[in-house]
């Protein structure tokens, strides 16, 4: 599990993250990583607006026909946010959501809203 | 990520080397709204060394295009790799940009 409270913490991580994906994922590492960051970017400046008093946990965990990451914020959770209108091209923020649908199988939010669980199907080494 | 500016004629030509994660994106977006607060308004971004860009990134060419257009400007994508043309693709916003 990784544990953080910062982008720059984050940043610091974020390479051997994507080295331990493409060691493992294969073809599909880049779609995970990917996935995985904006994740992180939303618990980051969504769910726990930048307080750096406040973590964020990262789980990736080998499953039998794939691999499941978890994205935990400290923040009030995702029901309570404001999400921006994505079909507005002019909008600068508010495209996350539809890069992480296209990275991984499936997804979801806990109730609460500051917790979401990614699911990609792929062979893992 | 590596910036490299150059203005020729008015046009100010980005060059960009690398990844591009919100750090990197807000050091962008500073460098192009400095250009656009000196009169500068049409850009030509190269991207045929990038790799990636995520949302952050995607958001400040959204800004600075916004920009760019109520000053009659505009920027023009030039060599985006196979992923960067897929990120823009999937998020609608190669009909935003021209893309070369």
């Amino acid at each position: 599990m990784y544990c953080f409270s910062s982008l720059a913490e984050f940043s610091i991580l974020r390479e051997s993250i994507k080295e331990g994906l493409m060691k493992n994922c294969g073809k599909d590492a880049l779609a995970v990583f990917i996935a995985i960051n904006e994740s992180v970017n939303n618990a980051i400046f969504h769910g726990n607006k930048e307080d750096n008093s406040k973590n964020v946990y990262l789980i990736i965990e080998k499953m039998p026909n794939g691999i499941k990451i978890v994205i935990r914020d400290e923040g009030r959770g995702f029901l309570n946010r404001e999400i921006p209108n994505t079909s507005d091209w002019l909008e600068e923020h508010g495209r996350g959501f539809a890069i992480i649908q296209h990275c991984v199988d499936s997804y979801r939010l806990n109730k609460m809203g500051n917790e979401i669980t990614l699911i990609k199907k792929t062979k893992v080494a | 990520m590596e910036i490299d500016t150059v203005i020729n004629n008015g046009q100010v030509t980005v060059t960009l080397w690398g990844s591009m994660y919100v750090e990197e994106a807000a050091v962008l977006r500073e460098k192009l709204i400095a250009f656009m607060e000196s009169g500068h308004k049409q850009f030509i971004i190269k991207l045929n060394n990038v790799d990636y860009i995520d949302s952050s990134g995607l958001g400040v060419f959204v800004a600075i295009q916004k920009r760019a257009l109520k000053m009659n400007g505009g920027i023009t994508l030039v060599g985006a790799t196979s992923l960067v043309k897929e990120l823009f693709e999937l998020t609608r916003l190669n009909k935003v940009f021209v893309m070369q």
